[in-house]
């Protein structure tokens, strides 16, 4: 049975085009614009790298926007809010809602690791907000963050300091998506937005107009400001083009910043109705999220950390990732602005407030997806599945403090966070463009648009878009997943625990392939009825 | 990257290669940007539309 004919019930509805926009950007809005784009630049070729980001930006990143805001809506108007009722209803097969678990998958298992980082965020504002982070040195600092991270180390911070915060991300993300669209998600995203956007544009500010400092490294002196670290980000590295791996590390940052392949933008698209605009609404959500990213995410933490550690100093940064860059080093150069401890504790809430306000903007909108299948196919209230959720999500996110440090939730990140992404966007891509069919995929997005496709991206959403994807998939197939599924180079203690974070990957994937049969049974059984 | 670039320019100096790689982007980006929310702010949403003078009774 397919659900193409069933009468769909009223559904709620954005409350206004800009609430819609907002909320669709702070869900493409994360972490990653501040955290792992600068990273990914300067390892890439500087640059350079911009020119693959871009590319990859025309040829898969707007036209999956576009892909996804349209699966959305088709599925919202016939009353079904995530994949596996969209595919159901683009294809008439009985495996199309199967495939569909896909992105009920995903955005839950991304969902519970988010909310542990994002209670990182919330634990350092106040950390900052009370001074704690000042007067540490680098080890210091380090320690700080490590002691946090790694329940083993209890040498700076209680054991139940790392639950305390995680319990309250969860309780505010769920208190609110269980108040609903309009008074929950889109306010959020009314007041979220434009404070992270306020908060980024001081820092960028101040972090620009720094004077130069002199630093001795390893004996060498040197002077340095926020411009050398600009440059030190830009500077194009031409052999760079020449790599395939810049290629896909480009195109996977446009996957993770745009928060496409995961399941949320086709929730929140479904929340459309036939008369709303898509086509420009979607170029304005990815072009909010790129500003964001570009301008101020570039221009934040590589140009402050190179003033105050110099080139060397930022390098060994980067190598050291992107949480030692976020959590170590950008309280340091904080603790290092002139103004005393005053403006350190401002600039530390700042930094950590905004990028609260980018996570929990991001993972409010991954708890949509399972919240509209369960109330749109069990007939649970918003509030009863908001809390059941947040129940699953509180006891499986301790299984991440507890096992952070042994690979627990690297495993959830890889198979969910990146290579699955790159799987559902090619099943919808496949589903929508080529079993719906262009034309009616094209017609589709059209309806109630603001502004026509320009022709030619026909051809890029039809051939060009899919066949990056399957590059991708084949790249990251032969490159990382085989050898992450054979956990080469992982710790012999660490086997284990890598081992049972897959079964409960699998055991989610399995419960929630079974809802899906038990809701259809429940489909079919009140039609006969 | 390139450091060595990065060393033999004056401290707290952006460089011509870096600045149009930083300018273009900014332009692409802020463009974008400003281009659809200009053109979203001039449409009207079908639904908002006001229906033609006389045809309400």
């Amino acid at each position: 049975m397919t659900l193409d004919d069933t009468v769909a019930a009223p559904r709620e509805q954005w409350g206004s085009r800009i609430g819609l926009i907002l909320a669709m950007a702070g869900n493409a809005v994360g972490l990653g614009n501040f955290l792992r784009f600068p990273r990914q630049a300067v390892d890439n070729g500087g640059g350079t790298f911009m020119i693959p980001y871009f590319i990859a930006f025309l040829l898969v990143g707007i036209p999956l926007m576009w892909i996804e805001w349209g699966v959305g809506r088709y599925g919202g108007v016939r009353g079904q809010g995530s994949t596996p009722g969209m595919f159901d209803a683009l294809w008439k097969n009985p495996v199309a809602k199967y495939l569909g678990v896909l992105g009920l998958f995903m955005p839950v298992v991304v969902l519970i690791y988010y909310c542990y980082i994002e209670s990182w965020t919330l634990a350092w504002t106040f950390f900052s907000a009370t001074g704690q982070t000042q007067g540490l040195d680098q080890q210091g600092m380090a320690a700080f963050f490590r002691s946090y991270v790694d329940l083993n180390n209890g040498s700076v911070h209680g054991f139940w300091l790392p639950f305390g915060f995680f319990f309250a991300t969860i309780a505010v993300n769920f208190w609110v998506v269980s108040r609903g669209l309009t008074a929950g998600i889109e306010k959020l995203a009314k007041i979220g937005m434009p404070i992270l956007f306020f908060f980024a544009v001081v820092l960028v500010i101040r972090v620009l107009t720094l004077d130069p400092v002199t630093i001795t490294h390893e004996g060498i002196t040197t002077t340095q400001g926020p411009l050398d670290g600009l440059r030190f980000m830009y500077t194009p590295d031409w052999n760079a083009l020449a790599n395939p791996k810049v290629w896909l590390a480009a195109t996977g940052q446009i996957f993770f910043t745009l928060s496409v392949g995961m399941g949320s933008l086709q929730a929140y698209a479904s929340y459309l109705t036939k008369k709303d605009d898509l086509t420009l609404s979607g170029i304005a959500t990815a072009a909010t999220n790129e500003t964001a990213e570009v301008v101020l995410g570039g221009s934040l933490a590589i140009p402050a950390v190179v003033t105050f550690f110099g080139v060397a100093g930022a390098v060994a940064v980067a190598k050291g990732g992107s949480f030692d860059l976020g959590f170590i080093s950008m309280p340091l150069v904080f603790n290092n602005l002139p103004g005393g401890p005053l403006v350190a504790a401002g600039a530390g809430v700042m930094w950590f407030g905004l990028l609260f306000f980018a996570g929990i903007t991001s993972s409010v909108s991954m708890a949509t997806p399972a919240l509209a299948f369960v109330e749109e196919n069990f007939g649970w209230t918003r509030k009863r599945t908001a809390w059941s959720l947040a129940a699953v999500a509180l006891l499986l996110g301790i299984l991440h403090i507890v096992y952070n440090t042994r690979g627990f939730l690297d495993e959830w990140d890889y198979w969910a966070g990146t290579f699955g992404l790159v799987i559902l966007a090619l099943v919808e891509t496949v589903i929508f463009v080529w079993i719906f069919g262009p034309d009616n995929a094209w017609n589709e997005l059209h309806e109630g648009a603001a502004w026509r496709i320009p022709r030619f991206y026909k051809v890029i959403i039809t051939y060009v878009t899919p066949a990056f994807l399957v590059v991708m998939m084949v790249w990251w197939t032969i490159q990382e997943a085989i050898p992450t599924l054979q956990m080469v180079g992982v710790p012999a203690e660490n086997v284990p625990v890598k081992w049972a974070s897959r079964g409960v990957m699998v055991a989610i994937l399995l419960f929630q392939l079974w809802l899906i049969k038990k809701a259809w049974a429940r489909k079919t059984a009140g039609r006969i009825a | 990257m390139d450091t060595t670039a990065v060393a033999s320019l004056p401290p707290n100096t952006l460089g011509l290669n870096a600045f149009l790689f930083m300018a273009v982007a900014w332009v692409c980006v802020l463009g974008l940007m400003f281009w659809s929310y200009n053109k979203l702010l001039r449409s009207e949403p079908e639904h908002e539309k006001l229906p033609p003078p006389g045809s309400i009774p």
